[in-house]
C-alpha cells in the first residue's frame, strides 16, 4: 500500500454511493426478477428483495412513490423500473423503484388451468363428496420433495405429535418439467399402499391418509398441482388426501380438487397427526367415567340388596309376632264367644228344667195319677207286661205301696 | 363390528357413558352397558396401537419397484 490516509469508512461508502448515482448508466434501469421478502411498513415505505436464481437486490418503494399493482406479492415475476442507490448506513447496495409491474407470463397456462377447472365442476368432480380424515392415522404417506425442508418440517411435526406414527415417504420432484409426473406416479404409489392386499402381504395397516405437498414457490414453482393428471389422480383416490402446498394465492386446482386444503405441509400435519398425549387422556377419561357411572349404580344396587338382607332377618319373627297376635286376638274372640255360648246354654238349661220340672212325674203323681214298676224296677205302662199274680209298686206322691196283680183287662180299640 | 372405525367405537363409548351418568338403568341394563363400554375401550386401545410403526423413506422409482414386486406375487 503506498502513501496516503487511509480513508473514513462512511466517507468511503459515500463516495462510492455518489459514484454509482452519478453513472447514467445506474439510472431508470429496466430490472427483472421474482418478489422476496415482501414487506410494507407502517411507515408507508414497502420493501422486497428482487431475485432469481444467480443474483438478487434490495429494492424500495418509497411511499407514494409509484401504484402497486393487487397482483403484487410473495414470489411474482416482475418488472422494475427503478435507480441504483447504495444504503450508506448498511453499505447496502439498493434499487430504488420508481414503477413496478407484474408479468402476466403464466398467461397461457393461465388459460388452462381456468379451463381445468370449468371440465372438473362440469363433470361434477369438484362437487364430489369429499372423504373426511380418520381421527388419527395408522399408516400415513407424504408425497412431497426428497429432502426437501417442507419433508423435515412434517417428519419433525408429526413425531412430536404422535411420537412412532407409522409413515411412508414417497420422494418426488415438485417443480419443473418433470413435477407433474411424478407427483402423479406418486399418488399412483400411494393407491396402491392403501389396498387390503397390499397391506395383508405386507403385514402392515394400509395407507389411509395422504398428504402431498411442498413448501412455498412462485406460481410457476407450483404449477404441477395446477395439471389434469395430478387433478385426475387426485380426485380418485380412494383414501383422504391432503392438497399442502404452502402458497397464498389463487386456488390452486389441487387444493380445490382434493378432499382437505392445507396452507401449509406442517398445517396438513395438524390437521391429520392429533397428539397422542391427548388422545390417551381422552381414553383414560372415558374410562373413569364408565366405572364411575357404572360403581355408582352397583353401590345404589349394593344398598338396596343390603336393605333386603335386613328386612329378610327382621323378617321372620315379624311375621311371628304377627301371627301371635292375631293368635291372641283369636283366643280373646274364642273365649267371649265360648263365655257367651255357655251364658245362652245356661238360660235354655234353666228353661228346660223348668219345662222338665212341671213335667216332672212327682207332679203327675200329685194329680193322682200312680206309676206302677214291676219287681224288677222297670216301669210298667201296659196291661200287657202285667201277668195275674205278679206284685207291682205303686208310687203315689208320697210313697210306694205293693200290690198283687188280679184281673187283667185289655181295653177294646 | 369388525368394521366399526375408532371414530364410530368411541361415539358408541360416549354415549354409553352419558348413559350411565345419566343413571336410573336397572341392575341388568348397567351391567350390560358396562361390559360393552368395556370391551369398546379395550378395542379403541387396541387400534391406537396399531398406529405404531417405521418411517419408509422413499424415493419414487424405489417406491415404484416395491408396488410391482408385491403385485407379482
Amino acid at each position: 500500500m503506498d502513501g496516503g490516509e487511509p480513508v473514513a469508512i462512511g466517507e468511503f461508502v459515500q463516495s462510492l454511493r455518489n459514484r454509482l448515482r452519478s453513472d447514467e448508466r445506474n439510472r431508470n434501469c429496466l430490472v427483472r426478477g421474482e418478489i422476496r421478502q415482501w414487506k410494507a411498513y407502517p411507515s408507508g415505505h414497502t420493501y422486497f428483495s428482487l431475485r432469481d436464481d444467480n443474483g438478487q437486490i434490495s429494492a424500495v418503494i418509497w411511499k407514494g412513490r409509484c401504484r402497486i399493482p393487487s397482483e403484487i406479492e410473495e414470489g411474482q415475476e416482475v418488472i422494475v423500473l427503478g435507480n441504483v442507490d447504495v444504503y450508506a448506513g448498511r453499505g447496502q447496495l439498493q434499487l430504488i423503484v420508481e414503477r413496478i409491474e407484474p408479468i402476466r407470463k403464466i398467461g397461457a397456462l393461465e388459460q388452462e388451468r381456468q379451463k381445468l377447472l370449468a371440465t372438473l365442476q362440469m363433470e361434477g368432480v369438484l362437487d364430489r363428496e369429499k372423504k373426511t380424515l380418520p381421527l388419527f392415522p395408522k399408516h400415513l404417506a407424504l408425497i412431497t420433495g426428497k429432502d426437501s425442508a417442507a419433508l423435515a418440517d412434517m417428519l419433525r411435526l408429526s413425531e412430536t405429535r404422535w411420537p412412532g406414527l407409522r409413515r411412508t415417504v414417497i420422494g418426488v420432484t415438485v417443480q419443473g418439467e418433470r413435477a407433474v409426473e411424478e407427483i402423479t406416479r406418486g399418488l399412483a404409489v400411494a393407491r396402491h399402499l392403501s389396498r387390503k392386499e397390499y397391506a395383508e402381504q405386507t403385514g402392515m395397516p394400509p395407507v389411509d391418509v395422504v398428504i402431498v405437498g411442498r413448501g412455498g414457490g412462485s406460481p410457476e414453482d407450483l404449477w404441477a398441482f395446477n395439471l389434469e393428471p395430478v387433478a385426475r389422480a387426485l380426485s380418485t383416490m380412494p383414501i383422504p388426501v391432503i392438497s399442502a402446498v404452502g402458497h397464498e394465492s389463487d386456488l390452486l386446482v389441487s387444493d380445490v380438487v382434493a378432499d382437505i386444503r392445507a396452507s401449509t405441509p406442517s398445517h396438513a400435519i395438524e390437521l391429520a397427526v392429533p397428539i397422542l398425549d391427548d388422545v390417551l387422556s381422552l381414553m383414560v377419561d372415558i374410562e373413569d367415567r364408565l366405572h364411575r357411572g357404572s360403581i355408582r349404580r352397583f353401590g345404589e344396587e349394593n344398598l338396596r340388596l343390603q336393605q333386603l338382607q335386613l328386612r329378610l332377618r327382621l323378617a321372620p319373627s315379624k311375621g311371628l309376632d304377627n301371627a301371635v297376635r292375631h293368635l291372641e286376638r283369636l283366643g280373646n274372640d274364642l273365649n267371649g264367644f265360648v263365655q257367651s255360648t255357655i251364658q245362652a246354654n245356661k238360660q235354655r238349661l234353666a228353661m228346660l228344667e223348668g219345662t222338665l220340672l212341671a213335667a216332672h212325674p212327682q207332679r203327675v203323681l200329685e194329680r193322682g195319677y200312680l206309676m206302677t214298676t214291676n219287681e224288677k224296677g222297670e216301669v210298667v205302662a201296659k196291661v200287657t207286661d202285667l201277668t195275674a199274680g205278679e206284685t207291682v209298686s205303686l208310687h203315689f206322691a208320697d210313697g210306694t205301696a205293693d200290690a198283687n196283680i188280679d184281673n187283667i183287662q185289655q181295653r177294646e180299640e | 363390528m369388525t368394521e366399526q372405525t375408532y371414530s364410530d367405537a368411541l361415539r358408541r363409548l360416549e354415549s354409553i357413558v352419558a348413559e350411565l351418568e345419566r343413571g336410573g338403568m336397572d341392575l341388568e341394563a348397567t351391567l350390560k352397558r358396562f361390559e360393552e363400554g368395556s370391551a369398546l375401550l379395550e378395542r379403541c386401545q387396541g387400534e391406537l396401537k396399531e398406529a405404531e410403526g417405521r418411517l419408509e423413506k422413499l424415493r419414487l422409482e424405489d417406491a415404484e419397484a416395491m408396488v410391482e414386486e408385491a403385485k407379482k406375487e
